[in-house]
């Protein structure tokens, strides 16, 4: 039973829910509905049948996800990658904007500034195909390897260099779009605690310590909690287009697992991944949230 | 930036200062005398800020040379920074390639529906929530965040692409991403900052909600519309996962698909088909991936120095705030 | 938000994975529904109505359009309107899955994998065609492939009924000949390819040490495999009697290869020669399709290859041969063919895909209109009956895409015969082989025997034959109905392990563990299950007709 005063809500601005339909509308589609399609999950999907009937077989396909060989690994290697990037490719951008930040010639600093931030323009099958040209076995990378004596490297078919390979272009790709966000937060630092650190004779290096790292504390985390929510996508773009199968023991990660799985047409097993996927996920910021909370006395989060 | 109004007073016992006390207009630091240590540093920054810099350049620098490179020249051992003997056969071969135009065909498409939509969308749906009168306007954020941390995953939407019959059409690149929640927030803290007695002063006048959004909150948030236009756009342009799974018929396919074909899966099929070239010194399959590469990405090199501050200041206005 | 909204939604979520959690569960696998079901009895084909087919044959062809010879004489002659669609490897790899479930069902549809064919009979994209069908229009074409490649019928064969029309390659029952560059053998003091394993030995040795090339440089190696599970060393493991990544027959029963005893020496020895660096360490990195084996032995940087060769290779007129191509890099190049090695047990085998081929298969909403199925029958059996329109449905027409001359064979007539264009016009020289885009099956060989180029035969009979073959005992492993949970893994992981204990990264007894995880990751089950296939092969075999094993000639 709506009560009389919520309905008169609703009429007088009925001009604003009218306005904020569509986009309920489409979030209601677009992402609600995918959710409840989650079922499939615990279906053996066969499409000429629809989801509703094909059969149901409960928690038959998590249980070969982890009695596979595939899942298990594809799990690790997600949550060992993700970690990888998390700790080379965040505080990367955050030296990067430091260090700009030291520069003061202007026409320098943006030029450094425009060049690092180019690659984040380009998606990874660019990328990744500029990559496979320069790591191959006949590029310029090794032909340096080899001019220093070495027999050539397979960057892209050893599974430990690979990882490297990932986390070293990932920060190249990212470092200078997360500087910009950085530098620009240093913007914003109040000079007068410069000078007051510098009144108290604090040297450069003292200066950042004290007053800079402390300042950036807010934004440094938003960010990472922000990226927590994309965590166990652990780059899948960079890895798709530039793995193969001789690394997939070390870099095939549950999304490329997810898709793999899918041109198998094994749907409820993708499905079953892909929903083991966002659960962890969502876990993980949820909890990343209720910790930052915690442990800034409530006043970093983001909720 | 703030200039020091005084200088600081002087304490005895403590080093003379160069500049007293200011703060650097660049940095808003406070500078103390350089040291010879600082010097140093100095230096040996601003050289590992240009080897960065040149690092972040090469790549590109290489894949152009090769795009320009003979055969030979192609698979002579070098860094390749530029090619000694040229040859645009490459080019010729990729811009001959009645897939690759439609491919850039479709792409603009797809990035110019995608994009007018989105931005016209976002604004309408930011306008609502940024007003404290919406009913239940704390669980709709609510909804709308929640999606950017948990989501059906890759199978659920595929399947409901696939039973909207959006298969093989451009409403199955443009419509999964129509709206974002965090282009909305992003949009809706810019409204938020919009002094509430605009908006008074319209009602006053008798205009309704609509007007407001499109009279005024519109046009005095231009810089965040641009900023969110060309974030969705390059999101659109460098788009491949969608259109491989949505998109089955290669006449409606978007042109990152068609370069990871060439350049990822090695598919040789771009030269083997169309014009056979009779001059097998002037192109390897290296020089035409790379000259692929090159075509892909110019748009966005041409573009991006005109609108780069758009992109940083973008950053300003939404990446920190949240 | 309120607290009443907050527990609404909770509520919700609650309702919707209850209610999951509480349905019952059904068994897997539950039968397809005969919503397709056709009553073939009342179905007829009426020669004079035109019919429209799509038609996505093997993925061979990816430059060809439509509108060739081929495909028009094929509809003249037939009455039908065809709508070709070509792919490549990787498109029917990776995207025709996606086409299959996006909705877009052709006519008709080529597999090369019966683990393909399963998976597109478990979704429902399959029509049922009943043997008695295939029976009754199109009895020589069974004829033909009872006798070749009788194990094609597992693969269309799922859940106890047939979804398809398995085609079968006569050229598969002949072994490759090795590949050697017999300059470099020269030089080492052979004055014929090497028969035995010691004399392979003494050959890599040679060619890796002692400079075959004469460029003073060490940069050449003996060998470099391919890394594809069939090619993959396979010539040095049936010197020792297995097959590694096939099931073989031993006492009766059927088992894997590669978890043998027998496997383990084999791999001693090529660890052996590997620290011996006989082996180009690159031969791990490629991929299928795009390894550096044969890169590395046209350019002069092995000495001896096993993959896929034939008597073309050699044909010194034809510029577009491997040995002609190779003589422009370097005219020192003298190329070779060798016979497979004698075993251990002085016997020559050589690993042969055997004769069972592809799978045809129609799409489901066929049924609707089932008369096209016994269309394609009339016109397999057509091309299996009629010599003339075979090589017409492969070659073209005489005289103007194609001629035969005794030096020469088949070749291909100009303009056809510049690179490209023979794919490009659906033109195929190779009569034996089941990859045809419009005509499935090879015929007979005594025809092919006419085509052959003069010369061709001897060399056959010499360095090809079929008596040497040594094939899967169930055909294609992935006929097995857990294949598709874990063949695909255990290749992987035997071909790594292998890679691993070759190249030196894991010790000799790894063997031991690979073989205890290999069954246990599945082996066992994949063992056992070709054991019942070979018991289902000989029960569809009475049903086909196939009264006793009939040997190929």
């Amino acid at each position: 039973m709506i009560a009389r005063p919520a309905l008169r809500r609703y009429v007088t601005h009925r001009e604003l829910l009218l306005l904020v339909a569509p986009c309920l509308a489409y979030f209601l589609v677009f992402h609600y509905v995918p959710m409840v399609g989650l079922i499939v999950a615990f279906k053996d999907l066969v499409l000429s049948r629809g989801i509703l009937r094909s059969p149901w077989v409960g928690l038959a396909n998590f249980e070969r996800l982890f009695a596979s060989e595939d899942f298990p690994r594809a799990l690790r290697n997600t949550l060992v990658i993700s970690l990888l990037r998390l700790a080379f490719g965040f505080v990367a951008p955050i030296i990067l904007a430091l260090l700009l930040n030291e520069v003061r010639t202007t026409w320098y600093k943006r030029g450094i500034q425009t060049l690092t931030y180019l690659p984040y323009f380009f998606s990874w099958v660019v990328l990744g195909g500029i990559f496979l040209m320069i790591l191959g076995g006949d590029g310029p990378l090794n032909s340096l390897v080899r001019s220093a004596g070495h027999s050539p490297i397979s960057f892209l078919g050893n599974e430990i260099w690979f990882i490297i390979v990932l986390v070293a272009t990932g920060i190249w790709q990212g470092a200078g779009y997360g500087a910009v966000i950085y530098l620009a937060a240093l913007a914003g630092i109040d000079p007068n605690l410069y000078e007051a650190a510098a009144i108290d004779g604090a040297g450069r290096w003292s200066q950042t310590r004290c007053v800079t790292l402390p300042c950036l504390v807010p934004t440094i985390v938003v960010l990472l909690i922000l990226s927590l929510g994309g965590i166990l996508n652990a780059g899948f773009d960079q890895i798709y287009n530039m793995y193969n199968p001789i690394v997939y023991s070390t870099a095939d990660i549950i999304d490329t697992y997810v898709l793999r799985r899918m041109i198998d047409m094994d749907y409820s097993l993708a499905t079953a991944a892909g929903m083991f996927k966002s659960v962890v996920s969502l876990v993980l910021v949820a909890g990343a949230n209720w910790l930052a909370r915690r442990l800034t006395g409530g006043e970093h989060g983001i909720w | 930036m703030v200039r020091a109004e005084t200088s600081p007073p002087q304490r005895p016992g403590l080093r003379s200062w160069g500049e007293p006390g200011k703060a650097d207009a660049v940095s808003g630091r406070a500078w103390v005398r350089r040291t010879k240590g600082e010097r140093i540093f100095n230096v040996l920054n601003l050289l590992f800020l240009g080897a960065i810099g040149l690092l972040a350049l090469y790549p590109f620098l290489y894949t152009l040379s090769i795009s320009l490179s003979t055969a030979a020249e192609a698979q002579r051992d070098s860094l390749h920074l530029y090619p000694r003997e040229i040859s645009l056969m490459a080019y010729r071969i990729v811009l001959g390639s009645p897939e690759i135009l439609t491919g850039f065909a479709n792409t603009l498409i797809r990035t110019a529906l995608g994009t007018v939509l989105t931005v016209l969308l976002t604004c309408v749906a930011a306008y609502p929530l940024a007003r404290r009168e919406l009913p239940h306007r704390g669980m709709i954020v609510f909804l709308i965040l929640f999606t950017m941390i948990f989501s059906g995953g890759i199978v659920p939407n595929y399947l409901l692409v696939r039973d909207l019959g959006l298969i093989n059409s451009v409403w199955a690149l443009v419509l999964p991403t129509l709206l974002s929640a965090f282009n909305i927030i992003v949009v809706k803290n810019f409204f938020q900052q919009i002094p509430e007695s605009l908006h008074e002063a319209a009602r006053v006048e008798g205009a309704s909600e609509w007007a407001i959004l499109f009279r005024i909150y519109i046009p005095l948030s231009k810089p965040v519309l641009a900023t969110v236009c060309l974030w969705t756009a390059v999101m659109h342009w460098n788009q491949w996962f969608d259109a491989m799974l949505y998109i089955t018929d290669d006449r409606k396919q978007v042109l990152q698909n068609f370069l990871q074909r060439i350049v990822i899966e090695n598919s040789t099929q771009l030269i083997d088909m169309g014009k056979t070239a009779p001059d097998l010194m002037s192109y390897t399959p290296e020089t035409v991936k790379a000259a692929t590469v090159v075509v892909m990405i110019l748009p966005m090199l041409c573009l991006y120095p005109l609108v780069q501050k758009y992109f940083v200041s973008g950053i300003l206005l939404g990446g920190v705030k949240e | 938000m309120t607290r009443n909204e907050l527990l609404f939604l909770l509520g919700l979520v609650l309702l919707v994975f209850s209610g999951i959690a509480l349905l019952p569960v059904e068994p897997r696998g539950a039968d397809i529904p005969h919503a397709y079901a056709v009553d073939w009895r009342s179905v007829s084909d009426a020669p004079g109505k035109r019919l429209t087919i799509s038609w996505c044959g093997s993925p061979a062809y990816p430059s060809a359009r439509r509108g060739t010879w081929v495909q028009n004489h094929v509809e003249k002659v037939f009455n039908v309107d065809l709508r070709p669609i070509f792919l490549d490897w990787n498109a029917y790899r990776n995207r025709r899955p996606l086409m299959l479930s996006g909705g877009d069902v052709p006519d008709v549809c080529w597999d090369g994998d019966p683990l393909q064919v399963r998976r597109n009979v478990h979704q429902g994209f399959v029509l049922e065609v009943p043997y008695d069908l295939i029976l009754r229009y199109a009895p020589a074409y069974v004829r033909n492939l009872n006798r070749y490649g009788p194990e094609a019928w597992l693969y269309s064969s799922f859940c106890g009924r047939n979804y398809g029309i398995p085609t079968f390659a006569a050229g598969d029952i002949y072994p490759y000949p090795m590949l050697w560059r017999m300059d470099w053998l020269r030089k080492a003091g052979f004055s014929r390819p090497p028969e035995t394993l010691d004399e392979l030995h003494t050959a890599l040795w040679k060619f890796r040490y002692e400079d075959p090339d004469g460029n003073g440089v060490r940069d050449t190696y003996g060998m470099c495999p391919e890394i594809h599970w069939s090619v993959s060393f396979v010539e040095i493991f049936v010197a020792f009697g297995i097959l590694p990544q096939d099931f073989i027959m031993r006492d009766g029963k059927v088992v894997w290869g590669g978890i043998q005893p027998e496997a383990k020496q084999v791999l001693a020895l090529l660890r052996q020669w590997y620290q011996e660096e006989l082996i180009d360490p690159d031969f791990a990195i490629g991929s299928v399709g795009n390894s550096p084996t044969e890169r590395k032995f046209n350019n002069g940087r092995t000495g001896y290859m096993y993959l896929w060769g034939s008597f073309a290779d050699f044909d010194l007129s034809n510029p577009n041969s491997r040995y002609a191509t190779m003589k422009l890099l370097d005219p020192r190049v003298e190329l070779a063919p060798g016979k497979p090695l004698i075993g251990l047990d002085g016997q020559r085998r050589a690993r042969v895909w055997g004769g069972p081929g592809h799978v045809f298969w129609f799409g489901a909403p066929v049924a609707r209109e089932p008369e096209k199925v016994i269309r394609v029958l009339r016109m397999f059996e057509a091309l299996a009956t009629n010599r003339q329109l075979f090589i017409e449905a492969r070659s073209g027409k005489k005289g103007v895409h194609w001629d035969w001359s005794p030096r020469r064979g088949l070749y291909l007539l100009p303009p056809y015969d510049e690179r490209g264009e023979d794919g490009r016009n659906l033109l195929t020289l190779s009569l034996e082989s089941c990859y045809g885009f419009f005509s499935p099956c090879a015929v007979p060989l005594d025809l092919t025997r006419e085509f052959l180029r003069e010369g061709e035969l001897a060399f056959r009979r010499t360095y090809c034959d079929p008596a040497w073959g040594f094939k899967n005992a169930v055909g294609k492993s992935d006929v097995v109905p857990s294949a598709g949970r874990y063949l695909e893994d255990l290749r992987q992981f035997q071909t790594t392990a292998f890679i691993q204990i070759i190249r030196g990264d894991r010790p000799l007894d790894y063997f031991d563990e690979f073989v205890r995880t290999w069954k246990s990751r599945g082996g066992d089950i994949l063992a056992a299950e070709a054991n019942e296939m070979h018991r289902e092969m000989q029960a569809i075999y009475r049903q086909v007709g196939i009264r006793s094993q009939e040997a190929a000639p």
